[in-house]
């Protein structure tokens, strides 16, 4: 939530206003980045398992490397490097702007009847695209628009120009931690399911470094036999 | 799950080849539409083009599949074609605007 509220606070509305001269490429953005890359989703899940099992001396991949192929495949273009990438290229940065918020705001609305329509035909998974609607509203949605509407406070605009390196680089560190958030919420759903819990593991943790410690004096001091070996 | 360095290569390389399939079909597309008018004039409009449509967010990914918890699988092993898509393009794309500038003479 905390990156796309960062991103929506600094967005410069100017600069996507400068962008509603290239409709044409605009409309064509949005169309490409939510409708045709969407729809290698169901080859990606389907043909592309396929194809590399039928490719001598690759490995095999699971099942879950294929979905994360077909999710990336409808979901919206990057909120920040695109816009970055194409001021260093001199080229319409604005228009880059412009796509970016158009498939974000859009793609919210699209996207869970999109993968609930391709991995519901491929893969037989049933999806709730009006739940996950709600959840990507509140997580996406909200905070993007929330970071829009806090520029129109008098001050902010000024506020967050001054700060945009800092504001950046805030970005990139939650952008960081998302993965790590993710695979450690799984990890501990995990460990949950096989009754480990973290005071068992801390309990566990502390007892395996206490017998180490203790053979290790064993060895580099001399102590005296134990009781069973005496008797 | 143990996941060798072969299959991570396996899966960075059929990322990149996403990534190019993105970039190719579109640079096409937008050739045969003529977007953004044509010869130089027209260079702008079709590199922000082809960053854009090009171009995957990883948040709204990890968004998606916090909503999705274990619905596609075990959800790291989902995250992680994202990931290295979101890596290819950061340094493909710093390539092709490297390219860019210097055919521009920058």
């Amino acid at each position: 939530m905390t990156v796309f509220a960062l991103t929506g606070l600094s967005l410069r509305l100017d600069d996507v206003r400068k962008a509603l001269n290239s409709k044409r490429a605009a409309l064509y953005g949005l169309l490409s980045c939510l409708g045709l890359s969407a729809l290698l989703a169901p080859l990606i899940l389907t043909d592309l398992p396929q194809l590399l099992s039928q490719l001598p001396a690759l490995p095999a991949l699971h099942d879950e490397f294929f979905a994360g192929l077909a999710l990336l495949c409808c979901v919206p273009t990057t909120l920040s490097t695109g816009v970055i990438l194409a001021r260093q290229a001199n080229a319409n940065d604005a228009l880059v702007l412009l796509i970016m918020l158009l498939t974000n705001v859009i793609g919210v609305l699209t996207l869970p009847f999109a993968l609930a329509h391709v991995f519901g035909a491929a893969a037989g998974t049933a999806l709730e695209p009006l739940v996950m609607l709600e959840g990507l509203a509140w997580t996406v949605l909200a905070p993007l628009l929330g970071g829009v509407v806090a520029r129109l406070i008098p001050g902010v605009p000024g506020l967050v120009d001054r700060l945009r390196a800092y504001i950046r680089l805030l970005q990139q560190a939650c952008l960081i931690a998302t993965p790590w958030m993710t695979v450690r919420k799984a990890r501990a759903r995990k460990q949950a399911a096989s009754g480990l819990t973290p005071r068992v593991a801390t309990r566990r943790l502390v007892s395996r470094r206490t017998s180490w410690c203790t053979s290790t004096a064993r060895r580099w001091l001399w102590w005296p036999p134990s009781r069973s070996r005496c008797t | 799950m143990h996941i060798d360095s072969a299959t991570l290569a396996l899966v960075a390389a059929v990322a990149f080849a996403l990534h190019l399939t993105l970039l190719w079909g579109n640079a096409l597309l937008c050739a045969l539409l003529r977007l953004g008018g044509r010869g130089r004039a027209a260079r702008r409009t079709r590199r922000a083009l082809l960053l854009a449509t090009s171009q995957k967010t990883l948040p709204v990914s990890v968004a998606v599949l916090a909503q999705l918890g274990n619905s596609l699988g075990e959800p790291g092993l989902v995250l992680l074609p994202c990931i290295f898509f979101h890596l290819v393009q950061i340094v493909f794309g710093s390539v092709l605007v490297a390219a860019w500038r210097s055919r521009d003479g920058v």
